[in-house]
C-alpha cells in the first residue's frame, strides 16, 4: 500500500498519537474543565499541554488565544461569521477552499460583498499588486489561503499581512496545507486569525482543529453553552478560550493532536518541508518523463510551492485513473475537484479535475518510485 | 486566618498561573472554587499554600486577571 492522500488526512500517524488517544480513553477519560477530581484535572492538563505545544510551534505567548475546534472548516467559519456584519466587504484569494467560499456565499445573502484577489503563481510581487487593487475602505477582513490544496501555490502571507495591516484590515490565514509543513511565526508575521486542521500536517486525529486568535478584534461565538466557568451567567463568557469552547472538548483527539504537534516539533518543520518537497521533485521529474502526463507547474520551486502536486493523464478521466491505482496497485491518491472551484477555474481544470499527490513525513522515495511505476503501467494498459 | 484561593476566570488561566508560579519555585495547585461572594459561581482557582501575596504579585505582573481571593473552604 502506498498512501499519498496526506493533503486530506495524514496517514499513518506517529505511534505516540495512537497511544495518546488510547490512553485518554482508557486511563483518564473524564470531562476536562468541569470537575476538580484527579481524572478531570489530568484531562484538563493534557488539553493545556497541547495548547502549550501549539503555542511553541506557532510562537505565540498567550495560550488562551489557542482555541480547539472540530476542524479547519469550523475555525474558518468562526472567524468569517463571527466578524463580518451586513454590508461589510471581504477579500479572499482565488485559491480558497469551499470552507471559505461557502460561508462567504451564505453571508452574501445578508448583504456581505466580496472581492477576489487573483494570485499570480511564481510571482509574489504581482500577487501583492492584485491584493492592493481589491482592498477597499470598507474591507473588514482579508482571507488568504497559505498553500493551495490543489496546485500547491504558496502565498507570501507575511507581505500580504503587512499590506493589509497598513490599511488596518485584519487577516485570516487558512493554513490547512501548511501547518506543520511551513514555519509560521506569529510574532513575526502578526497574522490575526490562523485556522488549521489537526489531522493533516499536525498528525492529530480527525475531528480536531485549531483557531489561533492573535488580534484585538474578537469574533462573535458561533456556538454558546456550558464552559465550566461563570456558570451563574446566562450569557456566554467573553474570556478566551472559553468563549469558543462550549461543550465537552474532544479529549482523545486533543491528546492525540498533542503528540502529533510534539512529533512535528521534534522533527522540525523545516526538515519535514525539505523531505516532502524533495519527494515532490522526484515525482515531478518522473511524471515529466512520461509522454501522456499533464503537469501544472514547469518546475518545483521551493520559494513558491508547498508539497501538494496535481497532474492529469491525457485522455484519461482522473477519477477512473485514481480508481485504477487503488484497485490495481493499492495506491491512495485524491482525484476530482478538490473543493476549490475557483482554483480549478483559474488553472482550467474545472471540467476535468486533477489527480493530487501529497506526501507526508512518513512517505519514502520508494513510495514515489512505486507510484511512478504504477502510473506508467496503468497508462499503458 | 483560613486558607485562601486565588480565583481565576477559567481553567486555562488557572493552569497558566500555576505554571508561572512553579517556574518561580512557588507551590501551586488548581482546585475547583467553592461557592463564594466574589462571583458566586463555580470555576477554577489556584491554591498557594505559602507566599500567597508574592504569588498574587507575580501573576498580576504577568498580566493574569485574578478575580479575587476567596476562602478555600466555603463561605
Amino acid at each position: 500500500m502506498i498512501y499519498l492522500d496526506n493533503g486530506a488526512t495524514t496517514f499513518p500517524k506517529p505511534p505516540s498519537v495512537y497511544k495518546a488517544v488510547n490512553d485518554a480513553m482508557r486511563l483518564y477519560g473524564a470531562n476536562a474543565g468541569r470537575s476538580g477530581h484527579f481524572l478531570s484535572m489530568k484531562a484538563s492538563d493534557k488539553i493545556y499541554e497541547c495548547r502549550k505545544n501549539l503555542s511553541k510551534l506557532f510562537n505565540i505567548e498567550d495560550v488562551e488565544k489557542i482555541i480547539f475546534t472540530n476542524n479547519c472548516t469550523t475555525s474558518l467559519n468562526t472567524v468569517i461569521k463571527g466578524l463580518l456584519k451586513p454590508n461589510d466587504h471581504v477579500v479572499m484569494t482565488n485559491m480558497e477552499h469551499n470552507s471559505v467560499l461557502r460561508p462567504i456565499a451564505k453571508l452574501c445573502d445578508s448583504g456581505i460583498e466580496y472581492s477576489i484577489c487573483e494570485i499570480v503563481p511564481f510571482d509574489f510581487d504581482k500577487t501583492i499588486d492584485n491584493l492592493r487593487d481589491v482592498l477597499r475602505s470598507d474591507t473588514k477582513l482579508v482571507i488568504i489561503n497559505h498553500g493551495s490544496n490543489v496546485f500547491g501555490f504558496k502565498q507570501p502571507i507575511e507581505r500580504m499581512t503587512a499590506l493589509c495591516h497598513y490599511y488596518d484590515i485584519p487577516v485570516c490565514v487558512d493554513c490547512a496545507q501548511t501547518a506543520g509543513i511551513l514555519d509560521i511565526d506569529l510574532q513575526e508575521c502578526n497574522i490575526d486569525y490562523l485556522c488549521m486542521p489537526g489531522h493533516k500536517g499536525l498528525y492529530g486525529p480527525m475531528g480536531t482543529g485549531v483557531l489561533i486568535i492573535n488580534s484585538e478584534h474578537i469574533p462573535d461565538s458561533l456556538v454558546e453553552g456550558g464552559t465550566g466557568s461563570n456558570s451563574l451567567q446566562t450569557h456566554q463568557p467573553s474570556i478566551l478560550p472559553d468563549k469558543y469552547e462550549s461543550g465537552t472538548l474532544n479529549l482523545p483527539g486533543i491528546a492525540g493532536l498533542n503528540e502529533g504537534v510534539k512529533f512535528v516539533i521534534s522533527k522540525g518543520v523545516e526538515n519535514i518541508y525539505k523531505h516532502e518537497i524533495e519527494l515532490i521533485k522526484l515525482l515531478h521529474n518522473g511524471l515529466s518523463n512520461m509522454k501522456k502526463t499533464i503537469s501544472y507547474v514547469d518546475k518545483i520551486d521551493e520559494k513558491y510551492l508547498v508539497p501538494v502536486y496535481s497532474f492529469n493523464i491525457k485522455d484519461e478521466n482522473c477519477e477512473v485513473f485514481a480508481r485504477k491505482l487503488s484497485d490495481n496497485n493499492r495506491i491512495a491518491v485524491r482525484s476530482g475537484l478538490h473543493c476549490a472551484p475557483l482554483a480549478h477555474k483559474f488553472m482550467k481544470t474545472d471540467e476535468i479535475g486533477t489527480i493530487r499527490v501529497c506526501p507526508s513525513a512518513f512517505t519514502t522515495e520508494k513510495d514515489i518510485y512505486g507510484f511512478l511505476n504504477a502510473v506508467r503501467v496503468n497508462v499503458t494498459k | 486566618m483560613g486558607e485562601k484561593l486565588l480565583l481565576m476566570n477559567s481553567v486555562t488561566s488557572a493552569q497558566k498561573g500555576r505554571d508561572i508560579l512553579k517556574e518561580n519555585k512557588i507551590k501551586a495547585f488548581i482546585e475547583r472554587t467553592p461557592k463564594n461572594k466574589v462571583n458566586g459561581s463555580c470555576g477554577y482557582s489556584i491554591y498557594v499554600p505559602f507566599n500567597m501575596e508574592l504569588a498574587k504579585t507575580i501573576l498580576e505582573g504577568k498580566g493574569l486577571k485574578i478575580l479575587g481571593v476567596v476562602p478555600r473552604n466555603s463561605e
